[in-house]
């Protein structure tokens, strides 16, 4: 392998800049990420997130030192009223909520954050931070309150210890929480009646079923959530759902095209859009990777969109 | 190319895939900052973590909690009725992906068979790693409820047990939308084995790989010889990498490879010189391991590539 370690050596030192010329490398490697390449080459995006964060988007949540610092000065420089709250639940168990207020003389509408597979992080409570600011009071519910060790949630669980205790809920258990933290919401008096959900990956999935089954909801977000495959679930489908997808994520985007049918047939309406380049997860991991480069630039489309759309249907 | 490689199917070396797959760290972006700091030729044992292969044991963890892809934990159901724990990785493309089911070791489920899963999808596969000793025990547990008697349980389990079980994994991803139906199959120590017998019981696979794990063997005279009575089943092609210093498997190699030759079954090997038993798991404990890993990762991905291509 002497032939390899002397190719590596010979490229690092051909290239000094190696780091910014990221982005470009791997396209010649990878065979299987062919579509993706031609992507690459037209948006040279993912920059590492090593400049100073823009504050009109939700902090960074990768697994790095710059983006877990940004999300932590996110975090505790808010000048925005945050509090835990314990959200009666329906079958007994307490539901462990982060509430976040905006800073607004009237009547606000409540957006209900759904969390990542990875449970109830700083990086969700960053995302409902940044919706506070743009004027929503933001409720990021702890689904897996009660499920950790000394009926603790997703801190006590640890983010992979969440994942594997994630399964364990049902469909039905998500929408008893998800209905649970809505009956909360309307009594909040600062709040004005109008209610919207935004999720994340598995909580992306449980927005979108969520529209499909309480009509009294005024808006539903889906980031990257897998959709039901089932056509019988989208028969009652009323809410409007916008979907943001990464173009590298299959997985959850071969359901696409079934869900914009069935949606269709519902008259509900469904407006997908998919960010070429961008990986599963792109909102949270804005730095990207070598298969999914352009989740910075997806970040910063998907994320007006979201507001806006927010915006116009909880007036 | 200091080690001793035998090739009875494949010319490898002949094989256009080889070169490229082997470079490929050479222009990883991933490894460009782990890289720069080591020396050209003879990296040190306490090299950095690289990110280019699967990790040793202890960076698992770490690896996992780094990983970019969506990995879930799923209850694939098998033919009983019973959950078929398993962690599925997903890799980061806008295409279909070939499945890749992942063998964990002797020691069973743990994360650093999730690693290499996590490592599988970062190559563009869908990494099903299923905890083969699912059900098996307490209070219908499996490899973590087992705890000390993983070992023991393990040892229970028939190729046909392994066989069923890793079927529901294998129906499981062929079924997912974004499967292109291709499956290739991946064992370390006991599950190299296992992968090598799936090869035999699971004609509709497309390529399997086995590290350091021996085939079916039998007792003549009191002594283990390799048994090639069902070889003749062998669909897949099969590609071996094995410890140099590992003669309890590696000793099977030869005769594995006459008997395969015979029948006409694509079967190549490796053998890395100086390695140990498990050096992918323990990179860190030898030189030779880590230069093994480095060495054996490259050739099973584009093995990997090459067969369950479209």
């Amino acid at each position: 392998m002497t032939r390899y370690v002397m190719a590596l050596t010979f490229a690092l030192a051909a290239h000094p800049a190696f780091a910014q010329t990221v982005p470009a490398a791997p396209a010649n490697v990878d065979p299987h990420a062919g579509h993706a390449m031609e992507q690459q080459a037209a948006a040279p995006a993912a920059a590492p997130t090593t400049g100073p964060r823009n504050p009109n988007l939700p902090p960074p949540g990768d697994n790095n030192p710059v983006a877990t610092e940004q999300l932590a000065a996110a975090l505790k420089s808010s000048p925005r009223k945050s509090e835990w709250v314990d959200i009666k639940g329906s079958n007994g168990t307490p539901i462990k909520s982060f509430v976040v207020y905006p800073e607004r003389r009237d009547k606000a509408p409540v957006v209900i954050v759904v969390m990542e597979i990875f449970g109830l992080s700083d990086w969700i409570r960053g995302v409902a931070d940044q919706l506070a600011k743009e004027g929503f009071i933001a409720i990021a519910p702890d689904f897996l309150s009660g499920m950790g060790p000394n009926k603790g949630g997703s801190a006590e669980l640890g983010s992979q210890g969440s994942t594997q205790a994630i399964g364990a809920l049902t469909l039905d258990d998500r929408m008893r929480i998800m209905n649970d933290v809505r009956t909360y919401a309307l009594t909040i008096p600062s709040a004005n009646g109008k209610l919207g959900a935004v999720g994340f990956c598995w909580g992306g999935g449980t927005t979108f079923a969520y529209a499909l089954t309480q009509p009294a909801l005024n808006a539903a977000v889906s980031y990257y959530g897998p959709m039901a495959a089932d056509p019988a679930a989208y028969a009652n489908a009323k809410v409007p759902v916008l979907g943001l997808y990464g173009g590298n994520d299959n997985r959850v985007n071969a359901n696409i095209e079934l869900a914009k049918t069935e949606m269709a047939k519902a008259k509900a309406f469904y407006e997908p859009h998919i960010f070429e380049g961008a990986g599963h997860g792109f909102l949270r991991q804005q730095a990207g990777s070598a298969q999914a480069p352009g989740n910075q630039k997806a970040t910063e489309q998907a994320w007006p969109l979201t507001i806006e759309f927010l915006k116009k249907h909880t007036k | 190319m200091m080690r001793s490689v035998l090739v009875a199917a494949l010319a490898f070396a002949a094989s256009p895939a080889f070169a490229q797959t082997a470079m490929k760290p050479a222009v990883d972006p991933h490894a460009g900052h782990v890289m720069t700091d080591q020396q050209p030729a003879a990296a040190p044992a306490a090299r950095p973590d690289n990110p280019a292969i699967p990790p040793d044991n202890a960076a698992a963890a770490a690896r996992l909690k780094d990983s970019p892809r969506h990995g879930e934990w799923v209850d694939i159901k098998m033919p009983s009725g019973a959950p078929l724990k398993s962690f599925v990785v997903y890799p980061e493309r806008k295409d279909k992906a070939p499945v890749v089911l992942v063998i964990h070791d002797i020691g069973g489920m743990g994360d650093w068979g999730r690693a290499v899963g996590d490592q599988l999808a970062k190559e563009g596969f869908i990494a099903i790693v299923p905890d083969l000793l699912s059900g098996k025990g307490p209070n219908g547990g499996g490899t973590a409820e087992l705890g000390a008697n993983v070992g023991q349980t393990i040892r229970s389990l028939t190729p046909d047990d392994v066989a069923a079980r890793l079927n529901a994994a294998l129906a499981y991803g062929k079924s997912l939308p974004s499967s292109s139906g291709r499956t290739g199959v991946i064992g370390f120590c006991w599950g190299g084995s296992a992968s090598f017998n799936y090869a035999i019981a699971q004609p509709e696979l497309n390529a399997a790989v086995v590290y350091y794990g021996t085939p079916p063997m039998k007792t003549v005279d009191g002594a283990q010889v390799v048994d090639p009575a069902t070889f003749d089943r062998i669909k897949a092609p099969i590609i071996g990498f094995y410890g140099g210093d590992d003669a309890r498997v590696t000793s099977t190699v030869e005769p594995t490879a006459a008997e395969l030759k015979k029948l006409g079954k694509s079967y190549e090997s490796h053998v890395m010189e100086g390695a140990g038993h498990g050096f992918l798991k323990g990179q860190a404990s030898r030189e030779a391991n880590a230069k093994a890993a480095a060495d054996a990762w490259p050739l099973t991905i584009a093995f990997l590539k090459k067969n369950t291509r479209p």
